[in-house]
């Protein structure tokens, strides 16, 4: 005789040929219980329900089990039939039958249940570990301080320049700008070579010790943040390497985060045609393209790279279409082996881009 | 407060609908206390649905004891809308594909007991192919394969004669074209499948988007 069985969070249910049920063995009514035995399930594994079950059935002289799982059972066949007729009758009849075999005492309790379950089952999933969500807030994070570093040191130009416009004209580099200010401040004091010999014949404005006090304040700030943003892009490019180490490797761990960011995760990345990671990041053009009769955007994020900074103008957008097919290469390497095959895909970069074999247009 | 459309209450311009969970506050404007019944501002700004019923929408199959599968449930606002008007007979099987909206829905759940969250792909019902059958199938997806989506959904877990929901994103589908054409292109495709019922634009509310009420034959 031929039986089906399926679970839900009611419990576990065998139906005959005529999908009569024959036996049943209820869950404890407590989310966090049926929630950790469906996922067991979910996940292909026989819970100890389901074997009692089997015994039973076997006493009662069945031997055969169609279900959908692959596990065998000694001295019974197992088909496997993942969308047998008994599932179906159990997701329309779950209601009934939890009432029924007093699972629950009315439908309110049966749906604050089911809620409950799955509360636990998103958490549960919530909980898995994911490295990539990780590089992507860390880069996000980057990525926000380099701009708000920039317009906070050009304020700070600006505001020095008032007390010292030689220093500030003379020190181009924005954090050792910040360190000046914060370390040295006044005019007699800063030790830079190339400034010092102003600091008696400047066409500054006097600060009283309080205005000075102030703007060497912010520099103190602005410089930490220097320094915060160094630390947490040298961490980035750790953890990169150990996440993603054919992506860091082709891309440079910086840009490699941005994509997977735009894409919203390495799988998500790790699906896209080369076409669409050589331009991610230059949507608003791409969109403007199509929309309108301007030229296409021939690069996104990997524009920053230094294969593209550095190659020839004329011939940029065939470097950025070679480096995307192999990114997208390293992409799907590292997601779904995470074996290091980054020599093999920079090698295949130098040999395309070997001079004379690109050719403008 | 009228009852316009049962489970939903017209103040003037504004609607609510009456709190199940009291003293919940999220994803609302204002809370209005009537006697022992307390109102949430359901907001046309934020919610599609709103919009759809402030800009006339006459059938809204949503009652007291319904079961909906919504597809793109998000964090839970329109969701926690729903879940007052089906009350705690009635249940929300809210799925929603973002681990980031998950994590909110999952608090909004838990607090209402009656929106079951699902982590899935709309796209693939299998993999949630243990919900029962449903009064009403709502789909607010982002996707240019939103009406396959519906389509597939409504196929799966629609019972006969119930009626689907969706908001259609011109945008998301092409946006270049015309919202017009799209809409037209959209329903004709929908149509094959699912009676249309009724339509409307939510402009001013959502620029490009088209609410459409389906029914299954």
């Amino acid at each position: 005789m031929k039986v089906f069985i399926t679970t839900n969070m009611v419990g576990v249910f065998a139906f005959d040929e005529k999908m009569k049920m024959v036996h049943y063995s209820l869950f404890k009514p407590v989310p966090e219980t049926i929630a950790e035995k469906l996922s067991e399930v979910k996940n292909g594994e026989l819970i100890p329900e389901e074997e009692e079950l089997i015994k039973e059935l076997s006493r009662s002289g069945y031997r055969i089990i169609a279900w959908d799982k692959k596990i065998d059972f000694p001295g019974i066949k197992t088909l496997y039939e993942p969308d047998n007729p008994a599932k179906e009758k159990l997701t329309k009849e779950f209601r009934k039958l939890a009432l029924d075999l007093h699972f629950v005492k009315d439908q309110m309790e049966l749906n604050k249940l089911l809620s409950a379950v799955n509360v636990q089952l998103t958490k549960k999933e919530l909980r898995k570990e994911r490295k990539d969500v990780i590089l992507m807030r860390a880069i996000a994070v980057i990525d926000e301080l380099d701009k708000s570093l920039n317009t906070m040191s050009e304020m700070m130009r600006e505001w020095y320049g008032l007390y010292f416009p030689e220093a500030e004209r003379l020190i181009r580099d924005h954090e050792q700008l910040a360190k000046t200010i914060h370390k040295e401040g006044r005019r007699e004091k800063v030790t830079d070579k190339k400034v010092q010999k102003y600091a008696k014949i400047t066409a500054g404005m006097p600060f009283s010790e309080d205005e000075l006090n102030a703007v060497q304040d912010y520099a103190k700030n602005i410089y930490n943040m220097f320094k915060l943003r160094d630390s947490l892009s040298l961490q980035l490019k750790h953890s990169s390497r150990e996440i993603i180490p054919n992506l860091s490797a082709v891309a440079g761990p910086l840009i490699a985060c941005r994509l997977i960011a735009l894409a919203g995760g390495l799988d998500k990345l790790a699906k896209l045609p080369s076409s669409t990671m050589q331009l991610l990041g230059a949507e608003k053009a791409l969109f403007r393209h199509l929309k309108s009769k301007e030229k296409p955007p021939k690069f996104g994020v990997i524009y920053a790279h230094p294969l593209i900074q550095n190659a020839d103008k004329k011939i940029r957008g065939k470097v950025a279409r070679i480096l995307a097919s192999k990114l997208t290469m390293a992409a799907r390497a590292d997601f779904y082996t995470g074996k290091d095959m980054s020599e093999k895909l920079l090698a295949d970069i130098d040999a395309k881009l070997k001079p004379g074999k690109v050719k403008g247009s | 407060m009228k009852e316009t459309i049962p489970g939903v209450f017209r103040d003037g311009k504004k609607i609510f609908t009456m709190s199940m969970v009291k003293g919940y506050n999220a994803y609302t404007k204002s809370i209005v206390t009537k006697g022992k019944a307390e109102y949430r501002q359901w907001d046309p700004d934020k919610s599609k649905p709103a919009a759809a019923i402030i800009k006339g929408l006459k059938t809204f199959p949503i009652t007291s004891g319904s079961k909906v599968l919504y597809l793109g449930a998000a964090s839970g606002a329109t969701c926690s809308f729903f879940s007052d008007i089906v009350g705690e007979n009635g249940v929300i099987y809210a799925v929603e594909i973002s681990e980031r909206s998950a994590r909110d829905l999952n608090v909004t759940s838990e607090k209402r007991g009656n929106i079951v969250p699902i982590l899935a792909d709309a796209r693939k019902p299998e993999d949630y192919d243990w919900v029962e059958p449903v009064d009403l199938v709502f789909e607010d997806v982002a996707s240019d394969e939103q009406s396959a989506i519906m389509i597939r959904n409504s196929d799966k877990f629609l019972k006969p004669g119930g009626h689907a929901m969706i908001a259609i994103k011109s945008r998301s589908i092409d946006v270049v074209r015309d919202p017009k054409q799209v809409y037209k292109e959209q329903i004709a495709i929908l149509g094959k499948h699912l009676e249309i019922v009724e339509k409307v634009e939510l402009d001013p509310y959502e620029k490009d988007h088209m609410f459409v009420v389906l029914r299954k034959k």
